[in-house]
């Protein structure tokens, strides 16, 4: 009950923010919630069902790139059918994609998953219709005029503010009905014990499989809203880093929890932003923070993981 | 004669050289205590993983309520009514055990994925779990599995196999490791199990053994030295030059 | 020799070069996987730190053998403080944590790689003692520093076929790779065994990039890149075979080289399309066991 009031209380403050500030800060706060939607998306795989993707990005490239080639070059695309084909495009990556990868486990997978990602990395790097290395831009955001009447501009930072947190809000609503349902509580058994699984009678790689494109599409949303905000989208989209990333704010905030990876995606990106300001080789104290964390967290994640198994009795 | 549940043929596992399984072959009736035993080595865990599905037989053939299952993935020969125990526990170490046992039960509904989850599925899920417990008589189901006693995580074991509503039970070594108090139970437990359902068990307890089942077979270097009524098997030369004699079978 | 068939064999060799010299870097990552269960992203920035090593070194001393001398030893220690300090804490641990710090850690090697060389893209001369190309036909040669490599690489590889049939390290790699249990009731010190492992994985990868460095010059990315496609050549070959990395290497390299050149639109992806067939066919890999990882 506890956990409801303050999550409610939290969207009312994310809701109530615009009205008290400027540009910038809206579109920092929407930046960190786009990446708190990758990030809780990937927690379905890494902290309900197990399964460690270091290729993620490969969806959330996707999504962006789904936008940019819906949009005509010097005019905006509807909202209401980009969209959803950005992340229908996603789910049908992850379909293939997943067939393929969850055919391996553990380090395989992480493996493959990662080459995978690549693989998509140096396809649009060769592609000129993609704009190859060097990236392509989406001049005009995308519109949300429906038949004619347009209720919102998106290049007003405020209603684009909006559109992400209702994005944020959905794809929490959606991830939590999952993870509670049945369905959610075959996953935690996956990630227990998988072969037990089996044993019992599960059909565990339909259920993978499953996580997998749900996955893949939330990601693929955050892709587009990134491709969006930005109105750029290049190569590094796929990149190994923002898998990388984007795995580290799962884990930091506390995996399996869903707002945790929220939580994580907003102290990564203050983090980056805060050593950005300080050093040009920033990556370093973030390298060894990971490390440190890494070495010294046993106990924390120990801890959440527990409360997380209770939580989902 | 009834038919039987489990009819395996001539059963063989190779690993490269190594003929770890060599032409088995054994009936499982309802209601009936099938016991395997013989010498370490002899195959006898490698012949329930074959049954199982954990492993495809090289040769042979298993057919389950007239179903052929050879080679059949360890999902499906669940679903068809064949559950296992682990002879080292493999249960859900951070869940309650009746969580586990509620796990075990969700495998049977068969609604496709469950993401459409049913407030009356979640009543027969948790009324199949506690019954599961009731039956091993496992208190206190609250507990996290991995904190219960070795003895408790045995009956969590079995409790688990059961929560899947099984036709034949393929139980490994249930008794490895417990205390006499626990035997005991346990032994009474399989006992009450053999009158529903059709038990493969595989044991080194040879006092246990003698007491509840109804047939033995011996398995030596991967085949079947003898298979009979008990009596009859403790009366064999050749079963007790290869096995009751030794050190290896439990007094 | 006809033209064609020049020209075929170049490509032949170019492929051969370029598999051999993945294996070298494949080899340690396939070993460190199967014996020590541990996944190292931070294994392609050893590469890398060689080909910078030696760049270094090489501007120092002006000459490429002195170098390697001088950063192999390095390599060594620098593999023997790493497992010591951020790797024994995580054989226990879940592939996750591993991931995540060695994730971190590449971060940290390539800033370092910055402060101490900077991001230029450097050079490294061909020493004096190979500088010269093998004719073939007519205008066409060979480089022999590339035939050089090659042959060094298929030395190193006999060299690791000796250890593995011959030494206890090698026996205890061989039983480590089925059964890491096994290991100890063998009678070896696990520890020991572990730590020479990884040592021997960093100083492959290091020397990798040292004796590469004149063919492929030295940039900031070449770790990264190197690594994805040692990760390729271990899904294709096995976790934990050697056999599978020297295979799987060779079908790498040809497939590449003969790919840029025959199928220039799939650029760079026939690799992983070759990665996506063995997945279909073979999950396992063409050595690798199931349930291995």
């Amino acid at each position: 009950m506890r956990e409801r009031t303050v999550l409610m209380a939290a969207f009312v403050l994310l809701a109530l923010f615009p009205l008290l500030a400027g540009t910038f800060y809206l579109q920092v706060f929407a930046k960190i919630m786009i990446m708190a939607i990758f990030a809780m998306s990937l927690d379905l795989l890494v902290g309900y069902t197990g399964l460690v993707s270091f290729g993620h990005a490969a969806f959330f490239g996707i999504g962006a790139y789904a936008l940019f080639l819906l949009s005509p070059q010097y005019a905006a695309a509807s909202l209401y059918l980009s969209l959803p084909a950005a992340i229908g495009a996603a789910a049908a990556a992850a379909v293939v994609i997943g067939m393929l990868v969850l055919r391996t486990t553990g380090v395989s997978f992480i493996m493959v998953t990662l080459a995978f990602a690549q693989m998509l990395f140096y396809y649009v790097i060769g592609s000129k219709a993609l704009g190859g290395s060097d990236g392509v831009y989406i001049y005009v955001k995308p519109s949300m005029a429906l038949f004619g009447w347009t209720p919102f501009s998106l290049e007003r930072p405020a209603s684009f503010y909006y559109l992400v947190l209702a994005a944020l809000a959905a794809s929490y609503l959606v991830l939590r009905f999952v993870t509670r349902s049945l369905f959610g509580h075959a996953l935690l058994g996956i990630r227990s014990n998988e072969s037990r699984m089996r044993a019992l009678g599960f059909a565990t790689y339909g259920y993978k499989l499953a996580a997998f494109v749900i996955a893949g599409a939330i990601a693929g949303l955050a892709g587009y809203l990134d491709a969006a905000q930005f109105g750029f989208v290049s190569p590094d989209l796929f990149g190994w880093r923002l898998s990388g990333e984007v795995l580290m704010m799962v884990i930091l905030g506390g995996m399996g929890t869903l707002y945790g990876s929220v939580l994580g995606a907003f102290a990564l990106v203050l983090l980056q932003d805060g050593l950005t300001d300080v050093t040009r080789h920033w990556l370093l104290p973030l390298g060894l923070f990971i490390i440190v964390a890494v070495l010294l967290l046993p106990q924390g994640i120990g801890g959440l993981m527990r409360r997380m198994e209770k939580a989902h009795g | 004669m009834a038919e039987p549940v489990l009819t395996v043929r001539d059963v063989a596992r190779q690993f490269g050289g190594l003929k770890a399984v060599d032409g088995v072959s054994l009936e499982l009736f309802a209601g009936e205590i099938h016991a395997v035993i013989g010498p370490n080595g002899a195959g006898k865990t490698t012949l329930i993983n074959l049954l199982s599905g954990d492993l495809a037989p090289t040769a042979g053939s298993i057919r389950f309520g007239g179903r052929e299952i050879t080679g059949a993935a360890p999902e499906r020969i669940a679903r068809l009514g064949i559950g296992r125990s682990y002879q080292r526990v493999n249960v859900f170490a951070g869940f309650s055990a009746f969580e586990n046992c509620r796990l075990a039960a969700q495998a049977r509904l068969g609604h496709g994925l469950g993401l459409l989850r049913q407030a009356r599925d979640v009543r027969t899920l948790d009324k199949a779990a506690e019954a599961a417990l009731a039956r091993v008589r496992l208190e206190h189901g609250e507990r996290i599995a991995g904190t219960l006693s070795h003895g408790e995580q045995r009956q969590l074991e079995i409790a688990m196999t059961l929560a899947t509503a099984p036709r034949a039970l393929l139980l490994d070594e249930p008794l490895a490791g417990m205390g006499a108090e626990e035997s005991e139970r346990m032994t009474a437990l399989i006992a009450e199990l053999g009158r529903d359902h059709a038990v493969l068990l595989v044991e080194h307890d040879m006092d246990a053994v003698f007491r509840i089942a109804h047939t033995l077979t011996v398995m030596v270097d991967g085949k079947v030295l003898e298979s009979g009524a008990p009596e009859a098997i403790r009366a064999s030369a050749a079963v007790q030059e290869a096995y009751l004699g030794s050190d290896e079978a439990a007094p | 020799m006809s033209d064609s068939l020049a020209f075929f064999l170049i490509q032949v060799l170019n492929g051969v070069q370029e598999g051999l010299l993945l294996f070298l870097v494949a080899s340690g990552l396939t070993l460190i996987f199967g014996i020590m269960g541990v996944i190292n992203l931070a294994h392609g920035s050893f590469y890398m730190l060689g080909a910078y090593l030696v760049y270094a070194f090489t501007r120092l001393t002006g000459d490429l053998w002195t170098a390697i001398l001088v950063a192999v030893p390095l390599a060594i220690v620098l593999g023997l403080a790493l497992e010591a300090l951020l790797f024994r804490p995580l054989y226990s641990r879940d592939h996750l944590y591993q991931v995540l710090l060695t994730y971190g850690l590449i971060l940290v090697l390539e800033e370092i790689r910055s402060l101490l060389f900077g991001d230029d893209v450097h050079g490294v001369a061909v020493p004096a003692l190979l500088d010269f190309s093998v004719p073939l036909k007519d205008a066409l040669t060979y480089p022999a520093y590339r035939l050089f490599l090659s042959a060094f690489c298929l030395v190193v590889a006999g060299a690791m076929w000796w250890l593995i049939r011959y030494t206890r390290l090698g026996m205890a790699i061989r039983a480590g790779s089925t059964n890491r249990e096994m290991v100890q009731s063998l009678g070896i010190d696990i520890a020991w065994v572990y730590r020479a492992v990884f040592a021997l994985g960093v100083a492959l990868a290091a020397l990798a990039g040292m004796i590469a460095a004149p063919v492929a010059s030295v940039f900031p990315g070449m770790g990264n890149d190197v690594l994805i496609v040692s990760f390729v050549v271990v899904v294709i070959g096995g976790i934990g075979s050697i056999k599978g990395a020297f295979l799987g290497s060779l079908l790498i390299g040809l497939a590449d080289t003969f790919g840029q050149i025959y199928v220039p639109q799939l650029s760079g992806m026939t690799i992983y399309v070759l990665m996506a067939a063995v997945l279909l066919w073979r999950p396992a890999g063409l050595f690798g066991r199931a349930g291995a990882g």
